[in-house]
């Protein structure tokens, strides 16, 4: 039963991360453009994350080093300090984003204000985080995703063409115009980084550690870091696959988290609603989590202070004020009136942008066999690490340029 | 010259100086995707509307998703205030003011009070205008 619990570290993990407020939004935008054809960007981030996740989890096993102890290692003092503050503002970004977004989901459930639901959502939340221990907050909020599920359910129900999506498993180039090329590629690419976010593995790393993960659990390291990504995938393909069938025929581009919730109900209205949206209030409310958590765990990281979700608050002073302290300036944004939407897309393109400084030192130091001794990278796990590498930095590269030349995916 | 150290929060830089970068003068490639999104939001609500008599959903479900449907034609008409287009296109922007200050009237009525019929008609009439004058 433990070991059974232990896989809510991962489900917890890729579905606050795949599906967040972002990828709610942005998946269901991307079907509803270019149908299924988008599908092979999901399966290439499902693979990446299980495998840098796994490769993180390890490493943290191994040599007791979470990601950020490894980023400032590899990196050097210099850059690593100005990768923590990038990953740190990018967290505070998207915990922004996800608190508007409880707020707009709550909203539709009761009708009650949004900007006070904001507020309670942003004083409830941290107080929740405050007296759980870390495997509660992740059994509540794993096991809580799965109510997605009715969105899988409500894709099959409307009837998918099932050829033409297995046909999108292989990406496809069609003559596009040039507007429509560059969106394709955009969503490709934020697809793929909404996958990849780095607080996943911020997350995911420090988890094990917390979970006192030991030299026996590597078995299931594997395990939990797949099962985890592949369910998250499976609703991020739902989504998909919504946007492709419901809006796609009439050339909706949905910009609404309303229109993305409902679509998860829609062949069967508000009792589904009500599933659906404490689905996507879990997987939400546990990326704010995720991302509050990280920022607390990166720092305390990188200069090497005492951390831990399970530590007494007066010991961990500076990890557990950072985390509050992310929730509260993050609250502080949200209330400031930004779009979630608007928060949301900046941080996928901005954490698409930085995310090489991130998943290079766990390649590296996943792959040092001084570090690592047996447990080191296979030469199968280096060729498969480097090629999404190459992927990574390629679409970090490009990322910027094509947010600025779609104007963020606006078609 | 450029060591680890320097190259990264180059990057960085060059990252968020970029992303904050967002010109605002009409272009016609823009007008057209203002057009596209005013047809789709026409076309979303029509669709919501179509969709509600056979799958009942409480109250403040549908008037909280119709209220964000509403924001955002509020929101696309007021980015079009003040805008100014390229020559060819100012009879086409102002075509498209028009039509969304309409849909907007018609996005400001609760759900509950609009005749389904009239209101599917009348948002099917705008959607097909914006369609029919979307620039090429």
């Amino acid at each position: 039963m433990k070991k059974l619990l232990g896989i809510t570290l991962g489900i917890m993990t890729a579905l606050g991360g795949f599906v967040d407020l972002g990828q709610i939004v942005f998946t269901t935008q991307a079907g509803a453009l270019f149908g299924y054809q988008l599908l092979w960007s999901i399966v290439v981030g499902t693979l990446a994350i299980i495998v840098y996740m796994e490769m993180c989890g390890r490493v943290a096993v191994v040599a007791r080093k979470p990601v950020f102890a490894v980023v400032r290692d590899c990196l050097g003092f210099p850059l690593g300090l100005v990768t923590l503050i990038a990953s740190n503002l990018l967290n505070l970004l998207t915990c922004a984003a996800e608190l508007g977004g409880l707020a707009i989901v709550i909203h539709l459930l009761t009708g009650w204000p949004e900007k006070l639901l904001l507020v309670g959502v942003g004083i409830g939340l941290p107080s929740l985080v405050y007296v759980s221990k870390f495997q509660w907050i992740e059994r509540t909020f794993g096991l809580s995703g799965l109510l997605m599920a009715v969105f899988a359910v409500s894709a099959v129900v409307l009837h998918p063409d099932w050829k033409a999506l297995g046909a999108a498993l292989i990406p496809h180039i069609h003559s596009m115009r040039r507007h429509d090329g560059l969106l394709y590629a955009y969503f490709a690419i934020g697809i793929f980084s909404a996958m990849l976010m780095e607080y996943e593995v911020h997350f995911y790393s420090s988890g094990a550690i917390e979970e006192g993960w030991k030299i026996k659990d590597l078995t299931e390291n594997f395990m939990v870091a797949s099962l985890g990504s592949v369910l998250g995938s499976l609703l991020t393909v739902a989504l998909l696959i919504l946007g492709c069938v419901l809006f796609l025929p009439h050339h909706i581009f949905p910009e609404q988290l309303s229109s993305s919730l409902i679509a998860g109900a829609w062949p069967y209205g508000q009792r589904v609603l009500v599933f659906a949206a404490l689905g996507v209030l879990a997987c939400i409310g546990g990326a704010a989590i995720e991302t509050a958590l990280s920022g607390g765990y990166n720092v305390c990281q990188f200069f090497n202070w005492p951390w831990g979700k399970n530590l007494p608050p007066k010991s961990a002073k500076v990890y557990t004020g950072t985390w509050v302290g992310t929730f509260v300036v993050a609250l502080f944004v949200a209330l400031s009136g930004v779009r979630p939407l608007q928060l949301v897309n900046f941080s996928i393109i901005f954490g698409m942008a930085i995310m090489p400084l991130t998943y290079y030192p766990i390649l590296r130091v996943a792959g040092d066999r001084k570090i690592m001794g047996r447990y080191v990278n296979s030469k199968f796990d280096t060729v498969v690490g480097l090629i999404f590498f190459v992927l990574i930095a390629l679409a970090a590269v490009a990322s910027l340029p094509l947010m600025i030349l779609t104007h963020a995916g606006q078609p | 010259v450029f060591t680890k150290t320097t190259l990264g929060p180059l990057w960085i830089g060059l990252t968020i100086l970029l992303g904050s970068c967002s010109g605002h003068s009409l272009t016609h490639e823009e007008l057209k995707s203002d057009y596209r999104a005013a047809a789709s939001l026409s076309a979303e609500s029509e669709q919501f509307l179509q969709h509600l008599p056979g799958h009942p959903y409480n109250t403040h479900a549908v008037d909280g998703h119709w209220a964000y449907l509403r924001k955002q034609g509020t929101e696309l008409r007021q980015e079009l205030e003040g805008v100014r287009p390229e020559a060819a296109d100012a009879k086409r922007l102002s075509e498209l003011r028009e039509t969304l200050s309409e849909l907007n009237g018609l996005l400001a009525i609760a759900p509950s009070s609009l005749t389904a019929s009239d209101t599917l008609e009348s948002l099917r009439v705008l959607r097909r205008r914006l369609e029919e004058g979307m620039p090429q």
